[in-house]
């Protein structure tokens, strides 16, 4: 079943296509990688299926319904969770209360009930935090919680964007590069977190990320962005073995000892030393 | 131990202030200001002893409040009665500045609607003035809502702009004109009575609206603390991240201006209701313009900042007027104004809250010290 | 006709403010609220020197180094804040509104002072209709002040300075360029340019609150003008003086006269910002 669906999107700014006729599915229980060299388009990708950027041309589905005329609360509303490639945390609050911004819509009472402690306030407020609790417990969180956001060192925040997005209990999540500027010993902690999310929350995942580790080790099928297009699509393994996407990410007869070559065992432990193929391209 | 405290320094706050400051350039007041930290040996955690002494602030302005009008010669009371109305609107800037983010320089505007509205409901319509009085604030909501849809698509300087103009426009048109509102001669307002009690009284209706205000604070705090504040804060700290959290932007924005409106409206119905009398220039842009600017010194970031705002505004001018002539006193007090946003950008309201973390942090150590660890 | 005369007359005052908010939003990032308030500064000045029987010329020399003197604190009073955001340092000069207003209503009190003109009274009959000297004046004074402008930008290496500071602080700075002289020489431009403006439309009368509320006006016209194009805001200033003097000869609106320019100038402000072409969120989340 398609739980996330773009047809056909196209974005031009002042003349550049950033986007031109792309076209990416994500189905239940699927993790499917966005990949391609920066500048691919993968973020304005992100944008328009979140509804922070309106595409001159093609829908966005998610579900059965067509979301492409709605706003980013509404699709939020209606199960698209999404963290950023730089940690968009709330500055001035602590662990919990970032992740009970996530829980927003899991409970209606307004401000008037709030204000004069209603009993739906207080109820409400008693489900909203027992749900978040259950998050960053799972999350390893829960000590951490009264800690001001700003204060954890980036791993850590990225956790909380990600139990941010959980609160929402979403349908889908998009993750835009979760393992950017994250330590090397940190990133395969974060690979065994995303794997336990999809197991625990049965949340859909579509990730753009540079890391082809991590692309290997987890995602279902994968599609790659060029210059705004798409230039594959397939299984993990269809595609690195794909000349055109070799090629575009590391030029003719390049050698990246980042790039999982054909030979390596299981595709997760790449080249030794492999650094991310992102910072080369810079 | 001691990683949230604010004023103790850690390495970590340092490097990570310069990503968190708002369009004002204040660090984001802590949402819920609480600290962690394990028990320690006598089981009274951090948390809690800071608890403690939020709580020992506030019975202790309260006392003062309470007690002050009894301990000042009498010509003070209508002082301290007109500092309250000034801290409403304090509250009210409070509350869309330092909640949401949203700077509006026409809170006197909204005074405005509620001082009008109030006379028209006390005297025209004979309504008593329990009823009239959050009538009075109502009537100020819509006028609030009109003042922030630029805010849908404004921020920071060119908000401030709009709100401007905003003032400006209301005070040329209904604020100027005869029958609406009697133009230059303005509408009288009488104290109220009360349930047969009259509060004609300087006394009497300084703790009128002193209750006021305690209600309307205490409104405001829940409102921060619960749901409702959390989306606020968000939109604050992060729109992008806010709306992508299922936060309608545009509910919440306008919802800030309607309760901002609300909380000023009742402000200025009181303020009528104090002066006797209102007109043109009792609500003009100069005012709008003193509130905020005051209430950015004072600090937004919490509820009880507001209480600066008033003791700026309207007891520090006049317990130095002996020594400094009108006017002449709000020059300097502008200039200090000015030199104190350099100095502190996250206001008075903040800088007591460090000294409140440094003296906390003193007590901590002092029981470390003491072979508690 | 007449008051299309008076429109662009006005439209001229308005134009000047303008220009001065926009030179000095441009080279120091620093929107002006107490723009107004500088030129009433300087317009009481002028009016209290004639009142001491000083001749209209020498008045207004003094006045004008005054409104210059006025550019410079104001200049060194924000340095603590340069590198604060935006808004804080317009929050800064509504302070200094503030300031200047009670500054203002301390020295010569709120009542509203006589100014003479800086024209002969009088003026010209063409085709019918009268063209007073002082909207001929104004008007001149205006353009020629536009034309000194242009050549002191295209020309002068502190003109140059200013445009190169105003496009790029930092690549300016590196070529050498005195940046700290260059904000004082911009509020001193923009200082004096409000001090004109002041003198010039508060004859016959003088009043400070309407004087400092004038910035509304001119932030109106400096959007028209996007707040970066000079010539833009030249026309917008004129656009706006005609578009609040016109309707207000129309007899259903004349009694409402006062009332035009305030809201005309709000609607602009609020449509021209509310309606810029990009106003996505993306692009808003990076504005303070």
């Amino acid at each position: 079943m398609s739980i996330l669906r773009a047809v056909g999107l196209g974005v031009s700014f002042k003349g550049l296509h950033a986007l031109e006729d792309v076209s990416v599915e994500v189905h239940e229980d699927e993790i499917v990688g966005l990949i391609g060299p920066n500048g691919a388009g993968k973020s304005t990708c992100f944008n328009c299926l979140t509804g922070l950027l309106d595409p001159d041309t093609g829908t966005v589905l998610l579900g059965e319904e067509d979301v492409t005329a709605l706003p980013p609360h509404e699709r939020a509303r209606l199960g698209m969770g999404r963290t950023f490639q730089t940690v968009q945390l709330f500055g001035g609050m602590t662990v919990e209360e970032n992740v009970l911004v996530g829980s927003h819509n899991r409970v209606a009472h307004g401000i008037v009930a709030d204000g004069l402690r209603l009993p739906s306030s207080r109820s409400g407020e008693r489900i909203a935090r027992a749900e978040v609790r259950e998050i960053l417990e799972l999350l390893d969180l829960w000590e951490e919680r009264d800690r001001p956001a700003r204060t954890l060192p980036l791993g850590e925040q990225r956790k909380v964007e990600l139990a941010r997005s959980l609160a929402q209990h979403p349908r889908v999540l998009l993750l835009d590069e979760p393992l950017a500027g994250v330590s090397r010993q940190a990133k395969q902690g974060t690979v065994e977190t995303l794997r336990r999310i999809r197991r625990e929350f049965g949340v859909s995942l579509l990730v753009i990320e540079h890391d082809m580790r991590l692309i290997m080790a987890i995602t279902d099928f994968v599609y790659v962005l060029n210059a705004g297009r798409l230039l594959a699509k397939g299984t993990p393994e269809e595609v690195r073995a794909n000349r055109e996407v070799i090629v575009a990410y590391l030029g003719e007869g390049g050698e990246d000892r980042s790039w999982p070559s054909a030979g390596s065992r299981g595709g997760s432990r790449a080249a030794a030393g492999g650094a991310d193929p992102g910072p080369r391209r810079r | 131990m001691s990683a949230g405290l604010r004023g103790v320094g850690t390495g970590t706050e340092a490097d990570t202030r310069g990503h968190d400051e708002d369009a004002l350039g204040m660090s984001a007041p802590e949402q819920g200001r609480e600290v962690h930290g394990a028990p320690d040996a006598v089981g009274v955690s951090e948390a809690a002893l800071r608890r403690g002494m939020q709580l020992v602030v506030a019975g202790g302005s309260l006392a003062v409040a309470v007690l002050v009008p009894f301990l000042l010669p009498r010509y003070w009371t209508f002082v301290l009665l007109a500092a309250v109305t000034t801290m409403i609107v304090g509250l009210s800037i409070v509350v869309l500045t330092g909640f949401v983010g949203q700077i509006s320089l026409c809170q006197a505007t909204f005074m405005g609607v509620g001082a009008y509205a109030s006379a028209r409901l006390t005297g025209d319509a004979h309504l008593p003035f329990l009823i009239a009085l959050p009538l009075a604030g109502l009537a100020a909501v819509p006028v609030g809502l009109l003042a922030g849809v630029p805010a849908l698509r404004l921020k920071g300087l060119y908000l401030a702009i709009a709100t401007l103009g905003f003032g400006a426009a209301v005070q040329a048109t209904l604020f100027s004109s005869k029958t609406l509102t009697g133009g230059f001669s303005g509408v009288a307002l009488e104290r109220p009575t009360v349930f047969g009690i009259s509060f004609a009284s300087d006394l009497r209706y300084y703790f009128l609206t002193l209750v006021v205000l305690l209600l309307l604070m205490a409104f405001a705090a829940n409102v921060k603390r619960g749901r409702s504040g959390r989306a606020f804060a968000a939109i604050r700290d992060g729109e992008v991240a806010a709306a992508a959290s299922g936060i309608s932007l545009a509910r919440y924005k306008l919802t800030a201006f309607g309760l901002s409106a609300f909380i000023a409206g009742v402000g200025g119905s009181l303020f009528g209701h104090a002066m006797l009398s209102v007109n043109t220039s009792s609500f003009d842009i100069f005012h709008s313009i003193t509130f905020v600017t005051v209430a950015i010194i004072a600090g937004v970031g919490s509820v009880g900042a507001a209480v600066f705002t008033g003791l700026m505004v309207n007891i520090l001018p006049k317990a130095l007027d002996r020594v400094l002539p009108g006017n002449l006193l709000l020059v300097i007090f502008s200039a200090g104004m000015l030199v104190q946003l350099a100095v502190a950008p996250d206001g008075i309201a903040g800088q007591m809250r460090r000294q409140q973390d440094a003296v906390l942090s003193w007590i901590l150590r002092r029981r470390r010290v003491s072979g508690r660890d | 006709m007449t008051s299309l005369i008076l429109g662009l007359a006005t439209g001229s005052i308005y134009a000047l403010m303008a220009l001065g908010v926009v030179i000095v939003y441009k080279a120091t990032g620093v929107l002006n609220f107490a723009h107004g308030a500088m030129g009433m500064m300087a317009a009481f000045l002028f009016s209290s020197l004639t009142l001491r029987n000083l001749p209209v010329g020498l008045a207004l020399l003094v006045a004008l180094l005054f409104s210059a003197g006025l550019g410079v604190a104001v200049a060194f009073a924000l340095r603590p804040l340069r590198r604060a955001p935006r808004l804080t340092r317009a929050i800064f000069m509504l302070g200094m509104l503030a300031l200047l207003q009670n500054l203002a209503v301390s020295i010569w009190g709120p009542k509203v002072r006589m100014v003479p003109s800086l024209f002969p009274s009088g003026g010209l009959r063409i085709f019918g209709f009268v063209l007073g000297y002082d909207q001929m004046g104004i008007m001149l004074v205006a353009a020629g002040l536009v034309i000194a402008l242009s050549a002191f930008f295209r020309l002068t290496k502190l003109g140059v300075g200013i445009r190169a500071v105003s496009s790029d602080q930092d690549a300016a700075a590196l070529q050498g360029i005195n940046v700290t002289r260059i904000t004082i020489v911009t509020w001193i431009l923009g200082s004096v340019l409000a001090g004109v403006a002041g003198i010039m439309i508060s004859s016959p009368a003088a009043d400070i609150f309407s004087l400092t509320l004038l910035v509304i006006q001119a932030f109106a016209a400096a959007l028209l003008g996007r707040l970066t194009s000079l010539p833009a805001t030249l026309v917008g200033g004129l656009v706006l003086g005609v578009l609040t003097t016109v309707p207000a000869s129309f007899d259903a609106l004349r009694p409402h006269a006062q009332t035009i320019p305030p809201v005309v100038s709000f609607l602009l402000i609020v449509g021209i910002l509310m309606f810029r072409s990009d106003s996505s969120l993306i692009s808003r989340a990076g504005e303070a």
